[in-house]
């Protein structure tokens, strides 16, 4: 159990961090002054010392450079009331990991001594907050983070699908329309509800309208995107509005969603942001590919997305340590000029994890590949029914 | 006995120097009689008009088609992507009508302060176009911090930032015009570079005080002139705060004319982050396209 030394010549203060330690599981000690504390340490060790400035005897500057002196490297969390730069700008060339300016919040103390302790495992929480199909390439790249960089608090927050930002209430009302019913959503219409939106839930996707009074649609998006860094952000715009479109990508949004809204863009949306699932079925070892619907011209679309979503898809039956991948794509329209490349892609996404592929297709699709020189050595199945 | 290093007694002198050209500046400032390049007269008028808050958006159209200059900038950020959407405005009415007056305050200002940063000499225009480039980026971060933060304002905070280093120019322009003085000419500096910059660092943040005093600046302004480098703990989540939290991060990544003291740096942000409750993970995420984004606001 890792153990904590309080020092602090305020017995509230140091009640106060007891109780939240009890509470995190760790053991704690406490001591008046800097000598105290260094006596305790000289006693025993301890993972982690919350460490007040001013204090009798010997204040917490001077304790921290006793104990640096003498080799200690226990990690320090100044926790004082004091703000000046010169003195917290000395405790740091003395080494310390953080700082917390009393009064404090306990998710803050939480927050900074998890990270000093490494107690939150963050970067298995990763992946638990950010939604798969909120991750499209160019959302990610809009807003890039470490790996492992999620606080606890965003793990707690609520799953919205759709953010609105609008102050025509009606955008909202006829999204929800088009939209299928499992699909969450919330409107918002002035730039301060939206902060606060976004402060306590995380979205897959906002929809920002670049013509709210008052509103610098660009600034707001800036600060959006740091609350939700997963989310693709999208500018709601006329479709007579010039170069909004242009202007709108420049300016840091994803994507472009033109009002009115009409049935195919939104089924376009849908497709981008949230039926990766239904596009690649991953069971076990075995990928399926969904069929293609939509209008001809989103084609090329269903097979570029088809192409991002399998490199994650083969990781995944390779980490669960299977030989060989199957991939079904028995329903997957036949395209000289993209199914083969496609399965190519799969292919070289085998290779690289060392996983053998095999393909179901039917009995027109076995052909189409073995036409080709690249395909035809592909072990290819033929689909039953 | 102390050694005297080459630095020192070069130390002492732009000491003597700053507190010459402070004192210069500063009486001519108070005698209005500096010559530094004011706002139009419009422009000048139209910040007056708009603390009124009973002024309107016909009053204030009325005003801003009298400065060609302004009534370009106004049409331009309504048509701007920050804004539009409709069809192109096609008058200053509907174009104050879609950013608000809010907004054209900012304009205003911004104006008002960017002619200040501008200079014929080619190294003193350099060096102000760094100052300008790290004051627009505290604007905009300090924007962003106070919006996050809960901190009502963000466009004070804006402005704030942007204008923290006004006494810089004022204090460049007071060295200029003691060089025409002294050599009638402006082709180079009298000084060193580096002295002109230590020169305007020492003295520039009591000129700006008086420059804010002249201009009837925002009271958030005045402080963050006056203060930039310690927090105020009695209101933590205050305007001025947000401004001296931005204006480390833009020293970190930067964007700063002068020397940066790092251990100074990295204390102000961990100060500023535990004062404002800032997310380690927002705090990543503020200087994100920073370059980008500056680099957007700058162009014409």
């Amino acid at each position: 159990m890792p153990r904590l030394l309080t020092v602090d010549d305020s017995r509230a203060i140091r009640t106060i961090v007891t109780k939240f330690a009890a509470e995190l599981g760790l053991e704690v000690d406490e001591a008046e002054d800097g000598e105290q504390g260094l006596a305790k340490l000289e006693e025993c060790q301890f993972d982690l010392i919350l460490l007040d400035v001013t204090m009798p005897v010997l204040d917490g500057p001077g304790m921290l450079a006793k104990l640096r002196e003498r080799g200690d490297q226990t990690p320090v969390i100044m926790l004082t009331s004091e703000s000046k730069r010169s003195i917290v700008a000395g405790a740091m060339k003395l080494g310390i990991q953080d700082y917390i300016l009393k009064p404090f919040k306990a998710e803050e103390l939480r927050a900074k001594v998890n990270k000093v302790l490494n107690l939150d495992g963050t970067a298995g929480e990763a992946e638990a907050v950010a939604p798969p199909a909120a991750r499209a390439p160019e959302a990610r790249a809009a807003a890039p983070l470490p790996p492992g960089e999620v606080t606890a608090s965003s793990a707690a927050r609520q799953f919205i699908d759709i953010l609105v930002i609008d102050d025509m209430e009606n955008v909202a009302k006829k999204l929800r329309t088009l939209v299928p019913p499992h699909v969450t959503s919330n409107a918002v219409s002035t730039a301060q509800s939206a902060l606060n939106q976004c402060r306590e839930r995380v979205y897959r996707v906002v929809l920002l309208d670049l013509d709210i009074p008052d509103v610098n649609s660009l600034a707001l998006l800036n600060q959006l995107r740091m609350l939700q860094p997963h989310a693709a952000f999208l500018a709601l715009t006329l479709r007579t509005a010039g170069d909004a479109q242009k202007d709108a990508l420049q300016g840091g949004f994803d994507d472009v969603l033109f009002k009115p809204f009409d049935k195919e863009s939104i089924d376009d949306l849908l497709m981008r942001y949230f039926d990766n699932q239904e596009l690649l079925v991953t069971e076990d070892n075995v990928l399926r590919v969904g069929p293609f619907t939509g209008r001809e011209d989103k084609m090329d679309r269903y097979f570029s997305r088809l192409a991002q979503l399998l490199d994650g898809a083969v990781e995944k039956v390779a980490a669960a340590c299977f030989d060989e991948a199957v991939i079904d794509v028995s329903q997957i329209p036949l395209r000289p000029e993209r199914t083969p490349r496609l399965l190519l892609e799969a292919q070289r996404s085998c290779k690289k994890t060392g996983l053998d592929l095999r393909v179901i297709a039917t009995a027109e699709g076995q052909k189409l590949l073995s036409s080709f020189s690249e395909t035809s050595k592909l072990t290819v199945s033929v689909a039953r029914g | 006995m102390t050694v005297e290093t080459e630095a020192q007694p070069r130390a002492g002198m732009n000491e003597r120097l700053g507190a010459q050209v402070k004192a210069i500046v500063l009486k001519r400032l108070g005698d209005n009689t500096l010559n530094l390049p004011l706002p139009s007269p419009v422009v000048t008028r139209c910040l007056q008009a708009i603390r009124d808050p009973a002024m309107s958006v016909k009053d204030a159209a009325a005003l801003v088609e009298q400065d060609p200059a302004l009534a370009a900038r106004v049409t331009r950020s309504a048509n701007s992507a920050a804004h539009a959407t409709l069809d192109r405005v096609r008058s200053i009415p509907q174009a104050l009508t879609r950013i608000g007056l809010e907004k054209l305050r900012s304009i205003l200002v911004e104006l008002s302060a960017q002619r200040l940063f501008d200079s014929r000499d080619p190294r003193i225009a350099e060096a102000l176009r760094k100052v300008w480039e790290h004051s627009l980026a505290v604007g905009m971060l300090a924007r962003d911090v106070a919006a996050l933060c809960n901190v009502p304002d963000s466009e004070a905070a804006y402005l704030a930032g942007l204008l923290h280093d006004v006494g810089k120019p004022v204090v460049a322009w007071g060295l200029l015009e003691a060089e025409r003085a002294l050599v009638g000419t402006r082709t180079n500096f009298w000084i060193e570079a580096s002295a002109w910059t230590d020169v305007v660092q020492r003295v520039h943040r009591p000129v700006g005080v008086a420059v804010a005093e002249r201009w009837s600046l925002p009271e958030t302004a005045s402080q963050a002139i006056a203060d930039c480098t310690e927090y105020d703990s009695a209101e933590r989540l205050s305007v001025t705060n947000c401004v001296r939290f931005a204006n480390a991060l833009a020293k970190r990544e930067g964007l700063y004319l002068g020397e940066v003291d790092r251990d100074d740096v990295d204390a102000l942000l961990m100060i500023g982050r535990s004062m404002l409750g800032i997310d380690e993970n927002v705090m990543g995420r503020l200087t994100h396209r920073l370059r980008e984004r500056l680099h957007v606001a700058e162009s014409p």
